[in-house]
Formats: C-alpha cells, sequence, structure tokens
C-alpha cells in the first residue's frame, strides 16, 4: 500500500480524533477503539474526499472497519498512485 | 409546593459575561454602579448592547473532538453543568444515575453553528453541509449532551417557553422529585446571542408589540446577554443522606396564564400569598414588561406584605431562558456564604444586614405566562 496515502490518511484520522498521527493504528477499529459512529465516519469521509479528490459513496464508506480499509479504498480509487 | 417532600439546592453555578463564577458574578451584581468594565459588548441597535461570553476556559472540560460538534449555547451549558455537579458531589458516591435527571432551558438553539453550515448549504449544496447541523441546533442539544456526558439516564425535559423557560426547569423539576420520579434533577439553562442571524432579529424586534401592551404594558428596552446557569434540585432526605452541603430550600412554585388584564390581580395574589407568612421579603423581578413591579408592588400592598423589590435587568440584560436560573443561582450562592444582600444590587446595599426569610423569582412572558418561585435558607426541624 502506498506509504504517503496511509500517512496523510493517519493524519487526517488523527486530527479528527484528536491523537497524534503517530498513534494511529492501521488496524484499530474505527468504532470500537476510536469510538467513532457512524455520523463522525461522514464527516471523516468528506474530509478524505476533499483531501483526495476522490467521490465517497455512502455504501464506499459503510465498508470502513479500519483505518487500514480507509487507505485501502483510496489506494483501489486512485491506482495510479497505488 | 406539597408539604410531604421538602426540595432542596446542593448545587449551582453560572457562566456569564460579568463573571465566569458565581463568586465573580455576584459581586459584579453587588456593585452601586453599572460598570462594563472587563465585559466585551456591542451596540446592536441604538437601544440595545450585546454582552458576549469571552475567554471562558472550557478546553479542559472538553476535547477539540467534542467542541467541533457543539454549538456555543452547549458548551456554556455544559461548562456550567460540569461545575454544579462537581459542588454539589451527587456524582462522587455510589449513585443510581437512573434516578438523576435533566430539565433543561433553551430559547434561542444553535445559530451559532448553524448559520454558517446553511451559508454552505445556499451557495455549494448540502453536500458542504456538518453531519451535526440538527444535532448542534436543536434546544434539546444541551439536555442530550449533558445525559452523554455523565451518562445520567433520569426523567428529562426540555423547555422552550421564552422567558419562562428557566424558572419552569426549576419548579417542574422541583414537582417531578415531590412526585418520586427522580432522586435529584440537574436543571438549569444556556443561551448564545453571537451568531448574526440571532442578532439581527433581536435588533428589530418590536418591543411594543400588542399582545405586551394588553397584559403588562409595554416591553422595556434592554440589553441582552448569552449566559448559562445551572442548579442541582434534590430531594432533602437524599441530601442529608448522602451529607450534601445544602445551599436552600424551593418552597413554592406556581406557573400561570394571564389571558387578559382582569385575570392579572388575581394571578399576582395567588403567587404572592406564601410571601405572606414572611417577615421580610425579596422579590427579584424581571422588569422587561412596563407594568410589572407596579403590579407586584399593588399585589403585596392588597396582601399587607413588606417586600423590597430588585430588578436585575439593568445589570445582566435579557438572557432569554437562562433569566431566573442566573438570579437563582446567585441567591443561591449568597444564602450558602449567609449574605444575600452582598450577591445584588445598590438598592440593597442599606440593608446589608437584613435576612431575607422568603425570595421569590419572578417571570413574565410577554403573552401572559406568570411563573414565581420561592425560596428560603433551610430551617432544620
Amino acid at each position: 500500500m502506498n506509504s504517503e496515502i496511509e500517512k496523510r490518511i493517519k493524519s487526517i484520522v488523527g486530527s479528527y480524533i484528536d491523537m497524534s498521527a503517530d498513534e494511529i493504528s492501521m488496524d484499530a477499529s474505527l468504532g470500537r477503539e476510536y469510538e467513532m459512529d457512524s455520523t463522525e465516519i461522514t464527516e471523516l469521509a468528506k474530509i478524505v474526499e476533499k483531501a483526495f479528490g476522490v467521490a465517497i459513496a455512502k455504501t464506499d464508506r459503510k465498508t470502513w472497519k479500519t483505518v487500514g480499509d480507509i487507505c485501502q479504498f483510496i489506494s483501489a480509487a486512485q491506482p495510479e498512485t497505488a | 409546593m406539597p408539604d410531604h417532600k421538602r426540595v432542596v439546592i446542593t448545587g449551582a453555578s453560572a457562566v456569564s459575561p460579568f463573571g465566569h463564577t458565581l463568586e465573580a458574578l455576584c459581586s459584579y451584581l453587588s456593585t452601586s454602579e453599572y460598570s462594563q468594565q472587563g465585559v466585551e459588548s456591542k451596540y446592536l441597535n441604538d437601544h440595545m448592547q450585546y454582552h458576549a461570553i469571552k475567554h471562558l476556559d472550557f478546553e479542559q472540560r472538553m476535547s477539540g473532538r467534542k467542541k467541533n460538534k457543539l454549538d456555543l449555547f452547549c458548551i456554556y451549558g455544559l461548562c456550567a453543568a460540569d461545575t454544579a455537579l462537581t459542588e454539589s458531589r451527587l456524582l462522587e458516591d455510589e449513585i443510581d444515575k437512573g434516578r438523576i435527571g435533566i430539565f433543561v432551558g433553551n430559547e434561542l438553539g444553535g445559530w451559532g453553528f448553524t448559520e454558517p453550515q446553511l451559508m454552505e448549504l445556499h451557495r455549494h449544496g448540502v453536500s458542504e453541509m456538518s453531519a451535526y447541523v440538527a444535532t448542534a441546533w436543536f434546544p434539546a442539544a444541551l439536555q442530550g449532551q449533558i445525559s452523554l456526558s455523565y451518562d445520567i439516564t433520569g426523567q428529562s425535559k426540555t423547555f422552550s417557553s421564552g422567558s419562562v423557560s428557566g424558572l419552569h426547569t426549576i419548579g417542574y423539576a422541583a414537582q417531578a422529585i415531590q412526585a418520586g420520579h427522580a432522586d435529584a434533577i440537574l436543571c438549569g439553562a444556556a443561551e448564545d446571542l453571537s451568531s448574526n442571524y440571532v442578532q439581527a432579529i433581536l435588533s428589530r424586534h418590536n418591543y411594543n408589540s400588542k399582545a405586551d401592551v394588553e397584559i403588562f404594558g409595554p416591553g422595556m428596552p434592554t440589553n441582552v446577554a448569552d449566559g448559562a446557569a445551572f442548579l442541582v434540585v434534590e430531594d432533602y432526605e437524599h441530601a442529608l443522606a448522602r451529607g450534601a452541603d445544602i445551599y436552600c430550600e424551593l418552597t413554592h412554585f406556581s406557573n400561570n396564564f394571564c389571558p387578559n388584564r382582569h385575570l392579572v390581580d388575581v394571578v399576582f395574589d395567588s403567587q404572592n400569598k406564601p410571601s405572606i407568612r414572611s417577615p421580610n421579603n425579596l422579590f427579584i423581578l424581571d422588569g422587561m414588561l412596563a407594568n410589572e413591579t407596579a403590579m407586584t408592588k399593588a399585589s403585596l400592598e392588597r396582601l399587607s406584605t413588606n417586600a423590597t423589590l430588585v430588578n436585575t435587568k439593568p445589570q445582566l440584560g435579557n438572557m432569554f431562558s437562562v433569566s431566573g436560573v442566573m438570579e437563582l443561582a446567585c441567591v443561591a450562592h449568597g444564602t450558602r456564604h449567609g449574605n444575600i444582600s452582598r450577591c445584588f444590587s445598590s438598592e440593597m446595599a442599606e440593608d446589608s444586614d437584613r435576612v431575607y426569610s422568603n425570595i421569590s423569582i419572578r417571570r413574565i412572558s410577554p403573552k401572559g405566562n406568570v411563573s414565581t418561585l420561592s425560596t428560603t435558607k433551610l430551617e432544620n426541624e
């Protein structure tokens, strides 16, 4: 997976939940460990959309369970940078 | 209030442009002259100033993640609620949080959060709006946030009943406790007036609406202000059992409508009757409507009752739902520290040694809703 995407996603998630990007784990559950509810994930998806210039449908963000899932989604949506 | 269950106040707090603690606010209210030193204000029209809460340290009380989802009225309210709960020590012991309630007043909602979002909707479409617009705007937002913050799950309500909302939270909380629905209820109100939309509405408000004149005379021009105030209202026996510090006792609450001028005397006399038994009464009035003070005086004369009348509006301004709760928080603070007179204006300075055995706070809505809440220093049996 593209390490630049990972770095940026960790930074975005960390900023959103008041944590340092270094503390963000790729495998941590967005819901259980970072206590993000569906409304927060909707907000987060909008920030990710703007940052990467990709469209994120409701059905896409519903599959996000971990930070790694977001990175995989962005990598797939931006194959030329993967 | 019925006699069978006593209800007391065991915690109080307030956040205002004139002080972020009750000590600071009472100090401000007791000054003989209206001073705006240290208060950030601006004119909304030729007759109305807006006093804003500034420099409130809420960073220690909530994360940036949480703050970003809230309107300022919720933030002010959460700060005041947190202090009241801390002072009451209500949540320190093992306690059934299902028996703790939350009654909140709010009149103006969360326009500070919502107004820029509606601008985004207008300019760029719904995709640019925050997902938290609805939950930040609606008046019940504060009640929900308090419940989430402290896991309090008892009977809860939000009152949006105009300028009497705040007194309604206290009066109906006391009734709920007396009816056995809760052991304690966190009651209060919060308002934020910082949005351009709210300020535009306020600056164009017509004080001489027909309904005002018909019942209580015309509305009086007044300043407006942000504010939040909270009290912990508790069953006396419950407070005693946990060793709570009891500030004062709630002794009476009346809420009536005066649909026309002819019923005013009946309602005022009825609501003033509890003060007949008291040798020294203090009435804290709203002063928003021209005839309120004269009507109260006339009623007290009919009942042959002595009272000192105080109007806090010149100093506090209109705080909407917070009005009344703010004054009660000051009364509770003053009673706890043994000097009510020190907490109010120069009108009382000459009577600084007087002990008031009954203190009543009255609020009237322009449409004729009259509410009166009375309190006294706890008399041990």
